[in-house]
């Protein structure tokens, strides 16, 4: 079965392959350097940037590194995703030769498990890389002025390794996400020996993020009073929230969708908002990081205010905050790649239409603004309620001058507007594949 | 076809091929104001390379098309874009209509892309659709449609900006005998009544009979031409 599996797994692309391997590595990669940051002991001999080197706000740290695979994970989603189409018609013919829906199941499960799983093994490589280029110094491995004056950021831990069996149970969580995420991916298909079908009209999104939304701000006050649950629960707090605006996306996607779907007055707007209106999940997950990545860029311009208004402008501080926006750049540079990933799926499944669009006067100008529509009208409300919600949720609680204000202002605008660059950069590295998509070829194939 | 003023589409010495294989080896074909042409043939026989050539969808490599007397290949891509969007309409053999959009919206799609009024165009795709009896279709996605159901739809896009050409490639290929027939009479009544000329591919004979004339492609040459029995 595992030798069918790998033989499918082939024929679906090396590249959806090695998208779903680098994924998960990049996910086992960020989960090792959270372990080993979890390892270390109080006061670790080891010099690391402040961040790491206070015991108040490493696990914070570690909660934040944890964060950093929410994008790859959608990125995941999106790569398991590609070549739905094809894989769907193989599925079919091992139904009409003679597997069962069980086999058929486990092999679409082995077909994502074993890259899922070669990513998880790399992950330590890419935990090699982060230990190499972000490694702390270890007290006496060189003289003090050395390391003192050595302008590096000390993030990830050379003294602590995680211990095989953490090793092992990393690529092991890794390896099954990845097959959760393939059975995400088939849900709703109807694999029958006569072909493939997905239950037609399944019910719009439901806005349940917000229960999760609500709960995180009702637990708020009770941190923020607690002392002793600061830490633990502001954990909690964010990550419901992150949880609760990561499930409202399809939500947001369908409902923006609807509504311009009566208003449009142009074909790329019209076109967009079908597509938005007729599959929200996959945009919405593909779109769903930006909210989180909002969230947290909201509250951090807050923090960032705070500095202001308490006269906090120490290098420390500056350099954290720097460091979470530069994270969060990169964040935003994985959305990019994940709306990428969507949007040629979305071509791969619709290539007659698609040709048949370009041959009945459709020019690839406005192909792609309908992709860019499509794609901004998920991404930047979601943007934007993300970074609205993330500055009012600590900017109420921060001191601040008119300098603080301006930042927190600022970002209300940048963030939305970075993540409207991010789709742009998404399309622009589809055209080769919207070219495509909309060849005379196409018109007679499936 | 005997003046040659008459004549609103040519095609001269076409040649194309696919790699090896030569689809399209010096075809030469005359579609005159108003006339429905059937080109016939066996499956491979270079019969929908010609009707896309013809569309201004593929590009021959050798000889040219001209459209009201001007070659297609002087043309930019945002001229032969803008081309195929007015004066060409095209129903191919599975409909091809937006998945995501409603059958109205399908057909009102050539004329938002022409930047018309959201109003106009669906007033415009109405109006088609009650032509061609597909009124109640209108609200309905590509997915809720029988074959028939869709071609019709296929039908009201190619004909809602009024075009001078309709390009039909096998538009009963993958439909019954009674649905197909229903189509047929609804494309080329539809297109009769608007005076639009109508390249119609098919390997189907009784499809070809409706036409006016006859090509017969084979091994990517036209063997021959005659008048349509029904039309002689």
């Amino acid at each position: 079965m595992t030798a069918l599996a790998w033989t499918l797994a082939r024929a679906g692309g090396w590249s959806r392959m090695l998208l779903v391997a680098v994924c998960t590595a990049v996910v086992s990669g960020l989960l090792l350097v959270a372990v080993a940051l979890l390892l270390l002991p109080p006061n670790p001999q080891e010099l690391f940037f402040n961040l790491v080197a206070d015991p108040g706000v490493r696990g914070g740290t570690a909660f934040g590194t944890v964060l950093l695979t929410v994008p790859a994970l959608a990125l995941l989603h999106q790569a398991v995703r590609l070549g739905t189409a094809a894989r769907e018609r193989r599925l079919a013919a091992l139904r009409l030769a003679g597997a069962t829906p069980g086999q058929v199941r486990l092999l679409g499960a082995l077909e994502v498990g074993i890259p899922s799983f070669a990513g998880g093994v790399l992950g330590l490589a890419v935990y090699a890389l982060l230990r190499a280029a972000f490694g702390g110094t270890a007290y006496g491995a060189v003289e003090h002025h050395v390391y003192v004056s050595t302008p590096r950021l000390r993030l990830v831990p050379t003294t602590v390794t995680p211990a095989w069996w953490q090793v092992a149970l990393v690529v092991l969580a890794v390896t099954l996400l990845g097959v959760v995420v393939g059975s995400l991916a088939s849900r709703g298909l109807v694999v029958t020996p006569l072909g493939v079908t997905r239950r037609q009209r399944t019910a719009p999104p439901r806005p349940w993020g917000f229960l999760l939304l609500v709960l995180a701000a009702a637990l708020a006050p009770f941190v923020y009073l607690h002392q002793a649950l600061s830490t633990l629960g502001g954990m909690v707090c964010v990550a419901l929230s992150v949880l609760g605006i990561a499930g409202l996306a399809p939500w947001v996607t369908y409902r923006v969708g609807r509504r311009l779907r009566t208003r449009a007055r142009s074909a790329t707007l019209l076109l967009a908002a079908g597509r938005m209106v007729a599959e929200p999940r996959p945009l919405g997950r593909a779109a769903a990081a930006v909210g989180a990545i909002g969230l947290v860029s909201g509250g951090s311009s807050a923090l960032t205010a705070d500095l202001f208004g308490t006269n906090n402008l120490e290098s420390f501080y500056l350099v954290s905050m720097a460091l979470v926006f530069s994270a969060l750049l990169v964040a935003l540079v994985v959305v990019a790649w994940t709306l990428a990933v969507h949007t040629v799926e979305s071509l791969l499944d619709r290539k007659r239409s698609t040709a048949a669009l370009v041959a009945g006067g459709a020019s690839l100008g406005e192909l792609e603004r309908a992709q860019r529509t499509e794609c901004a009208l998920a991404a930047v409300p979601l943007s934007v309620i993300g970074v609205v919600l993330g500055t009012l949720a600590l900017g109420f609680l921060v001191t601040t001058t008119a300098a603080g204000l301006a930042v927190m202002l600022a970002n209300l605008v940048v963030t939305p507007a970075l993540t409207w660059v991010a789709v742009v950069a998404a399309v622009r590295l589809v055209r080769p594949w919207t070219v495509r998509a909309g060849a005379p070829g196409n018109l007679r194939t499936e | 076809m005997n003046e040659s003023s008459e004549v609103l589409l040519a095609a001269r010495g076409l040649r194309k091929a696919f790699g090896r294989t030569e689809a399209l080896r010096g075809v030469s074909l005359e579609v005159a104001h108003g006339e429905t042409v059937a080109v016939t043939g066996r499956s491979g026989s270079g019969k929908s390379t010609l009707l896309l050539c013809l569309a201004g969808v593929l590009r021959p490599e050798a000889g040219e098309v001209t459209y009201g007397g001007r070659p297609l290949d002087a043309l930019s891509e945002a001229e032969r874009t803008r081309l195929r969007r007015r004066d060409f309409g095209l129903v191919l053999q599975f409909g091809q209509l937006v998945p995501e959009l409603s059958a109205v919206d399908n057909v009102a799609l050539p004329l938002l892309l022409d930047r018309h009024d959201r109003a106009a165009s669906r007033r415009s795709a109405l109006g088609w659709l009650e032509r061609l009896g597909a009124l109640d279709l209108a609200d309905a996605t590509p997915g809720e449609l029988s074959g028939g159901e869709a071609q019709r739809v296929a039908v009201a896009r190619a004909l809602v900006t009024g075009p001078k050409v309709v390009f039909a490639d096998e538009p009963t290929g993958a439909l019954d005998t009674v649905s197909g027939e229903q189509v047929l009479d609804a494309l080329l009544s539809a297109a009769r009544e608007a005076a639009a000329s109508v390249v119609l591919v098919t390997h189907d004979n009784r499809v070809a009979a409706h036409a006016d004339r006859e090509v017969v492609v084979t091994d990517g040459r036209i063997e021959h031409a005659e008048t349509s029995a029904v039309n002689r």
